[in-house]
């Protein structure tokens, strides 16, 4: 009985000493069906995601061959334009061709001309020069020859002078009536003699004379006055020249006589050297 | 004047255009124009106008025998040769000729008078002639081929024909 009475104090011991167990929870008894319900659903999971898979599958495939597809078209198309772009590159090229040798042939053309017009711009001054020059040439010769003589308010021609020739010439005792350089008839008039060149002088003096005094003299005395005042006709100032003998010219220039023939000598020398 | 007759009368003409222009050419210097006289000779192969001016109505001088107007009047006359005389008066002598020429060579005469050397000749053809007495130290001096061993020589060749 102690025994017993024992045990049983070591079953209250223990069971005092024990932690408070907490309150029994109570499990579900499993479905029978649950597993089979289960093994459905992972089937139709399973087929859900074969089929989740095959549509992946199928729109990656779908994205590649469209892909592709588009990578076939793009080919196709590229090369077609290609194909145009190679066409149209023909045709530019020989349009811009044409268009280089219109250009050539257009700068040929203006550079043709311009030597054309360098030529001339060359030639025409000179040309031009030559004929003026020939002009006034021919011009000046016929005006020194031939020239319409202003007669003073009295009627009278004055002298023409020509003094590379020392020629004086008077108008007015010209005996014949005509008188030409060029033409033949007037060439042929008959000759003049000394007698009537002569009267034809004292006519002209007669006129001179019978017209002094007339309209044009004041014009002649103030033409000589102004001559005068430039001392062009002289007023006496100038003495005449007077020729002397040598032996009365001596003293006159005896001082510069060295220098005379010191000219001469430097003259011979200069004149030698250059000849040498 | 019979000298007048001998002058070409070229010469004349000449003169006178030179004796029409002096007036003008020193009037446009405002110097006087006066001139007493104009002469025309010849002498010593040239043929020379001389003119005189009027120192009385000139006033200075000084203007009219300056460089620079001979020079002037000299160009003015076409580059004639000209030359001042004022060592008694103011001349101008202006040459209507060219300058006289030098001879080549001069043939030593033969005759030469006793006791005279002679030296050489001037421009008109007279000899240039002195005494022995008169000819004393000689210094001959000349360039290359100016005549040094020639007058040596014609003076050696008369010492001989003077038995000196």
């Amino acid at each position: 009985m102690p025994d017993m009475v024992f045990i049983i104090l070591c079953f209250l011991l223990v069971a005092c000493t024990a932690s408070p167990q907490q309150a029994v929870t109570y499990t579900r008894t499993p479905d029978p069906l649950q597993p089979y319900v289960d093994a459905n659903s992972s089937q139709g999971t399973a087929v859900a995601a074969i089929a989740t898979a095959d549509y992946f599958s199928n729109q990656l495939t779908a994205t590649v061959e469209a892909r592709n597809h588009a990578a076939a078209q793009q080919a196709i198309w590229t090369q077609r334009a290609m194909d145009i772009t190679a066409t149209a590159d023909i045709a530019s090229v020989q349009a811009f061709a044409t268009q280089q040798y219109s250009k050539a042939r257009t700068e040929e053309l203006s550079l043709k001309r311009k030597e054309l017009m360098n030529n001339v711009a060359a030639i025409v001054p000179w040309a031009m020069l030559v004929i003026t020059f020939i002009s006034l040439a021919i011009f000046f010769k016929r005006w020194t020859r031939v020239r319409v003589i202003q007669r003073d308010p009295r009627g009278d021609a004055p002298l023409l002078l020509d003094v590379v020739d020392s020629v004086a010439y008077d108008a007015d005792r010209n005996p014949t009536s005509t008188a030409g350089l060029q033409r033949e008839d007037l060439k042929q008039l008959p000759q003049f003699s000394a007698s009537d060149h002569t009267q034809t002088t004292a006519r002209d003096q007669m006129v001179d004379i019978a017209t002094r005094g007339l309209p044009g003299t004041n014009q002649r005395k103030g033409i000589s006055n102004q001559l005068r005042e430039e001392k062009l006709l002289g007023d006496g100032a100038m003495p005449k020249i007077e020729a002397i003998d040598s032996i009365s010219a001596r003293p006159l220039f005896k001082d510069v006589l060295p220098y005379i023939v010191q000219d001469s000598i430097d003259a011979e020398i200069i004149s030698e050297e250059e000849g040498s | 004047m019979t000298e007048q007759t001998q002058i070409n009368r070229r010469y004349f003409l000449e003169a006178e255009q030179i004796a029409s222009r002096l007036p003008a050419f020193f009037e446009h210097r405002n110097l006087k124009p006066f001139f007493t006289n104009l002469f025309l000779f010849q002498d010593l192969g040239m043929t020379i106008l001389i003119a005189v001016l009027d120192t009385a109505r000139i006033g200075d001088h000084a203007q009219y025998i300056q460089d620079d107007l001979l020079h002037q009047l000299k160009t003015e006359l076409g580059g004639r040769s000209m030359y001042l005389s004022n060592t008694t008066g103011i001349r101008y002598v202006i040459l209507l000729t060219a300058l006289p020429k030098l001879p080549r060579s001069i043939e030593l005469p033969n005759d030469i008078p006793h006791g005279m050397v002679s030296l050489g000749m001037r421009f008109n053809g007279q000899l240039i002639t002195l005494t022995w007495s008169k000819l004393g130290h000689l210094l001959i001096v000349g360039m290359t081929g100016s005549g040094k061993s020639s007058l040596l020589r014609s003076l050696a060749i008369q010492a001989t024909r003077n038995e000196i």
